[in-house]
């Protein structure tokens, strides 16, 4: 009898994680496997056996790897085996049900002359999730064997061995032209210098224009090989031209996808991606139409809710007020100064006040928007309205202190505190400024109603389209003087999903918001109401006699460029103190209010008592039309109050970038009134 | 070119979700997850470390690092490093070149040559 000839056939078994790789070995290996470590490593080695058709098949479990790109100990392992000549063929194995993505690792394989098989596993998956893949088709554009089988499956392993015997005879490798072509359209004419200077055979299973793809990629490892393996002068003819690429590792790595995207067009078909349905609550949160309306109605709720802290603050100021002025009226009737009393009763009890308001205030704000964020639900807002904020050159979470800044400023600054990066911040709070607040409508809406009557409704729409474009010309004027961040941050996320609050953690921010706001309104504001009390004090009580007087005559000239006379000019200043001030200090400087002795005592506006027919009496005949709309203008753009100064000072934790965005819209106002003065006056 | 695409989606300072770039990128939501890495792992992309997970150098200084609503699971945020910049600038240069050298030829055809009898 004859003895057969055995035959010993070694096998690399290649993979990224998951993709069945174990399952098969030990299909084909059964008990006939030895488990070690891969010589000076501590990752593990599995070798084992099996035999087929009278062939002896060893085959190496190889460490699963995304690619040959040597960037773990994994990677290195294998890339060292394929090196190495150690195999007659390697087995690639790829998951069916994420093909694109298992692909990778093939693409690696292109240009390394060891003959391939490909197996594609989780046919089953892949099926089942509606995809249907031409493996003949792959097999014709690989140019290698491709197998599809199900890991378990014994029929699968049947066909698998049948078609290893053939590739071990037939040894055929990867086709290269494609990817080849590839990397001449990227790197140009040096790819080929490249090979050029490579030994032609390559070095020990690497083709060259696999080493030169390698080599513009960046790979250490392979640059260490070709040094040791060529001559000085092909290497640093290599180098030299290397050294003007940084980025060849990407220009790779595009050339790979797209080689992915050549070998399996038309022969993989998948379903039509459905939008995945949103479960629950996200169904409406997230969805294209009903969205935005959702978040501005919750980011409205959730100011009114913010807002009762601050009434009942509101109401406390208001007792204190009463108490303050009876207290005063006490101390003047004891002979004591009546500047000393005007100082403690105009200028630090409502500078006290008017902080105590704001931090209840932001204790509110931080309380709700802390409440949104922690659920969960702040993300949400972010992602429906990111698309709209970022044509402003803002984040999606922009939206909610720009809708709280319709209630108050001081809420819209304090509510900037969700958006992560600082940058956006600041811009979002320099932005924010620019949306009117409930303040501003006390005096827009009397002086509009009473120089343009049914007219008042087109000087609120121009307003508006104004702010639009002011808050788009801000937000670019004080990006450009930010420092760069080291770059601008893109959010790519899932949406986190929806939990219980934690109280703990919400009380403890509100209770740092607090802190960090309470001391710096302080000293803004004090500093301003004292300021303002110092400039704006008479003992009669007639304006007239006081140094803002004086500052207002002296800016009269100028004020009348923008249209504003001395008393708007004066207005204007002190509106920048608190836009609810405006109307009583206004009042105050036509003679129509009483009861104070300086402008700093209008901030408490029950404290000014207006004669209301003599006031608009005396608007109409003192202001003329164009001069209205300049004041409308130059107040509705101005600083919006000394609390919002304060607050952003907090905010931003920089005075001097406050005072810069404070001086940005003192200016643009005036040009704003400006402009518009000189175009009414060519209309009225 | 799809890390191109996904370095000029993440330069843009949106919110997206995976599925959604896979989506507009036309890919599968595991490529889009591998390349991400990748980009990381080159370099051009940077993840601060741990968010998703917990909080690090993006929420530094915030009152809820360790509880805000992107602790579970999701958020990754993605910052283009220096070398990102730089590359994309080059890229961005390229395609406005190319812009340039496209309009550039068309002016080039002389009217006689539209109407030469072939």
């Amino acid at each position: 009898m004859q003895a057969v000839a055995q035959k010993n056939i070694t096998i690399g078994l290649m993979g990224q994680p998951n993709t069945g790789k174990s399952t098969l070995f030990n299909g084909l290996t059964g008990s006939r496997q030895h488990v070690g470590n891969w010589a000076g490593k501590t990752v593990e080695q599995k070798q084992g056996e099996f035999t087929y058709h009278n062939t002896t098949y060893k085959i190496v479990d190889l460490p699963g790897t995304y690619s040959l790109a040597a960037n773990s100990e994994e990677e290195l392992i294998t890339r060292n085996y394929v090196y190495s000549s150690k195999s007659d063929a390697i087995v690639v194995m790829i998951d069916a049900s994420q093909l694109e993505r298992s692909m990778y690792l093939l693409s690696d394989f292109i240009g390394v002359r060891v003959p391939l098989v490909v197996v594609p596993t989780m046919i089953d998956v892949a099926e089942k999730n509606g995809k249907k893949i031409d493996y003949k088709k792959l097999e014709q554009r690989l140019g290698v064997p491709v197998v599809p089988i199900v890991a378990t499956q014994k029929d699968g392993i049947t066909r698998f061995l049948s078609r290893l015997e053939t590739a071990t005879r037939d040894k055929k490798y990867i086709g290269t032209d494609f990817i080849t072509q590839k990397y001449r359209e990227n790197f140009g004419a040096d790819f080929d210098k490249v090979i050029t200077a490579l030994p032609k055979s390559g070095i020990g299973n690497y083709s060259s224009p696999w080493i030169a793809a390698k080599l513009f990629e960046g790979d250490d490892n392979i640059k260490t090989l070709v040094k040791e393996k060529s001559d000085g002068s092909s290497w640093k003819t290599v180098e030299s031209i290397l050294n003007s690429y940084s980025d060849g590792a990407i220009i790779g790595a595009n050339c790979k996808y797209e080689w992915i995207d050549h070998v399996l067009a038309n022969a993989v078909q998948v379903p039509p991606k459905k939008r995945q349905k949103k479960s629950g609550f996200d169904r409406i949160a997230i969805h294209p139409i009903w969205g935005k309306p959702l978040a501005i109605i919750l980011v409205l709720l959730g100011f009114i809710v913010s807002i009762i802290v601050a009434l009942i603050a509101k109401v406390i100021t208001e007792v204190i007020t009463t108490l303050a002025a009876q207290a005063g009226a006490a101390l003047l009737a004891a002979g004591t100064a009546p500047f000393l009393v005007s100082l403690i009763v105009e200028a630090l009890v409502p500078g006290l006040l008017m902080v105590m308001y704001m931090v209840a205030f932001v204790s509110g704000v931080s309380f709700v928007f802390g409440l949104m964020e922690d659920v969960g639900y702040m993300a949400r807002v972010a992602y429906v309205f990111d698309n709209l904020m970022s044509k402003l050159g803002l984040h999606g979470k922009s939206v909610m202190p720009f809708l709280m800044s319709f209630g108050c400023t001081i809420g819209g600054v304090s509510g900037a505190r969700v958006i992560d990066s600082s940058r956006q911040r600041l811009i979002t709070i320099a932005t924010s400024w620019a949306v009117p607040c409930a303040g501003t409508w006390g005096v827009v809406g009397l002086m509009s109603s009473l120089f343009f009557g049914v007219n008042a409704v087109w000087v609120i729409i121009s307003l508006f389209a104004v702010a639009i474009l002011h808050m788009k010309f801000t937000s670019w004027f004080f990006e450009r003087g930010l420092p760069q961040q080291e770059g601008e941050a893109g959010l790519i996320m899932e949406l986190p999903p929806y939990h219980k609050p934690n109280w703990k953690t919400i009380f403890t921010y509100v209770w740092s918001r607090i802190k960090g706001v309470a001391s710096k309104a302080l000293s803004v504001i004090m500093v301003v109401a004292i300021a303002i009390w110092l400039l704006s004090y008479t003992s009669t009580g007639n304006i007239e006699n006081s140094a803002i007087y004086a500052v207002g005559k002296f800016l009269e000239p100028v004020g009348s460029i923008f249209g504003l006379s001395w008393q708007l000019v004066i207005a204007f200043i002190v509106a920048a103190m608190g836009k609810e001030a405006a109307l009583g200090a206004i009042a105050v400087l036509f003679g129509a209010g009483t009861g104070v002795s300086s402008l700093a005592g209008t901030l408490v506006t029950s404290s000014v008592a207006i004669n209301q027919t003599g006031f608009e009496a005396a608007l109409l005949s003192a202001v003329q039309a164009p001069q209205a709309l300049a004041f409308i203008f130059a107040f509705f753009f101005n600083v919006p109050c000394m609390a919002a100064v304060a607050a952003s000072a907090s905010e931003s934790q920089s005075y001097k970038w406050t005072l810069k965005v404070a001086a940005y819209y003192f200016i643009t106002a005036l040009v704003l009134a400006g402009v518009v003065y000189w175009i009414a006056l060519l209309i009225f | 070119m799809l890390l191109n695409n996904i370095l000029l989606e993440v330069s843009k300072g949106t919110i997206i979700s995976y599925s959604d770039l896979a989506e507009k990128l036309n890919v599968d939501v595991g490529v889009i997850d591998a390349a991400i890495r990748q980009l990381c792992q080159m370099k051009y992309l940077y993840t601060p470390s741990g968010s998703g997970g917990s909080c690090g150098e993006s929420c530094h200084g915030c009152s809820f690092s360790g509880s805000c609503g992107f602790r579970d699971k999701g958020a990754k945020i993605l910052t283009i490093t220096k070398s990102g910049n730089q590359y994309l600038k080059t890229l961005t240069d390229t395609i406005n070149q190319n812009k340039q050298n496209i309009s550039f030829n068309v002016k080039e055809v002389h009217p006689h040559d539209l109407h030469s009898g072939c």
